[in-house]
């Protein structure tokens, strides 16, 4: 085969794979957030097909590694001989910068679907929150808190006796499903910034390392602090071990450094 | 080259979904409420301001 040949094989797989993770991606951005109201607010199908939509994604951005491997890069040095080890390096960098730009694509896609879903939830829990809640004893409103979503005990202004009022379900996802998926949407560029950083010190040779390593804690530290922000503006309970979570997570990133 | 479209991505999607759906669980949601507990032995509520652990007019552990 011409090394030409060889070369559109090539470029065309590539695209062929893009493409097909651009429509899966796409059909699940409108696809997954419409299953979460068909289950009644039921996060735990909504988070399973997340994850078969990344684990299917993963595989099809994984098959540029194995193709190249098996059957790419065998095919241009049979096209090209001895003499072609820089044209071979340079047809394996296209895979690698194809690759790190479908990883961001899946990343993305999988961050704005659960923010996607994390916002339908949020809107739903207003809702309950803002509807009519009576005293269970003599039957006059509860004033209930329109943005706390853990049960707490409520006294009624007519008879004083005391409440304990239960936000249901969805309210109670706010916390466990919402502020996570919502922060690292306001976190998303950070954490890139973070992400590039980090792949240019593991690309690198050791020179200058220490520079690179206090850049990528500087990049991580602001991903952790809009992470965290982000999350206390849903739940501003969350301020009080704002500083403890912010110390817990940068001491583990930084032993996680080789 | 190995062929990358086994599936279109609508049927793997449509394939993702009904696995989401049938693989878990059903679980019955707690709805929002509010509820009173009220004294098992003298029957009086818990007012504002009040011990919540004891009954405020018999003394009864709650």
């Amino acid at each position: 085969m011409s090394l030409d040949s060889v070369r559109d094989r090539w470029i065309g797989f590539l695209d062929k794979l893009e493409g097909r993770l651009t429509e899966l991606l796409s059909q699940s951005a409108v696809a997954l957030p419409q299953m979460l109201d068909l289950a009644g607010f039921d996060p735990l199908p909504f988070g399973n097909a997340v994850t078969g939509v990344v684990t299917q994604s993963r595989d099809i951005v994984f098959r540029i590694e194995t193709t190249w491997c098996e059957q790419v890069e065998p095919a241009f040095e049979q096209a090209l001989g001895d003499d072609g080890a820089a044209a071979i390096e340079a047809e394996r960098q296209r895979g690698v910068v194809r690759q790190i730009a479908m990883e961001r694509t899946l990343r993305t896609a999988e961050v704005s679907i659960q923010a996607e879903g994390a916002k339908r939830m949020l809107a739903e829990a207003r809702k309950v929150l803002a509807s009519r809640f009576v005293c269970s004893r003599c039957n006059a409103p509860l004033p209930v808190r329109p943005q706390f979503f853990r049960a707490y005990h409520v006294a009624c202004e007519y008879c004083q006796s005391v409440n304990t009022f239960e936000p249901g379900m969805i309210a109670r996802n706010v916390e466990h499903f919402c502020a996570h998926a919502l922060a690292e949407e306001a976190a998303l560029g950070d954490w890139f910034r973070h992400e590039d950083a980090e792949r240019a010190d593991r690309n690198s040779d050791e020179s200058g390392g220490t520079a690179r390593r206090i850049h990528r804690v500087k990049l991580y530290t602001a991903f952790v602090e809009t992470y965290l922000q982000a999350k206390i503006d849903l739940v501003p309970e969350y301020a009080g071990t704002r500083d403890q979570d912010r110390d817990a997570k940068i001491k583990f990133y930084i032993q996680s450094i080789p | 080259m190995a062929d990358p479209k086994p599936l279109t991505a609508r049927d793997l999607l449509a394939q993702i979904l009904a696995n989401s759906q049938t693989t878990t669980a059903k679980v019955d949601a707690v709805k929002a409420a509010a509820e009173i507990k009220v004294c098992k032995i003298c029957g009086a509520a818990r007012p504002d301001g009040t011990d919540l652990r004891q009954c405020d007019y018999c003394g009864n552990d709650l």
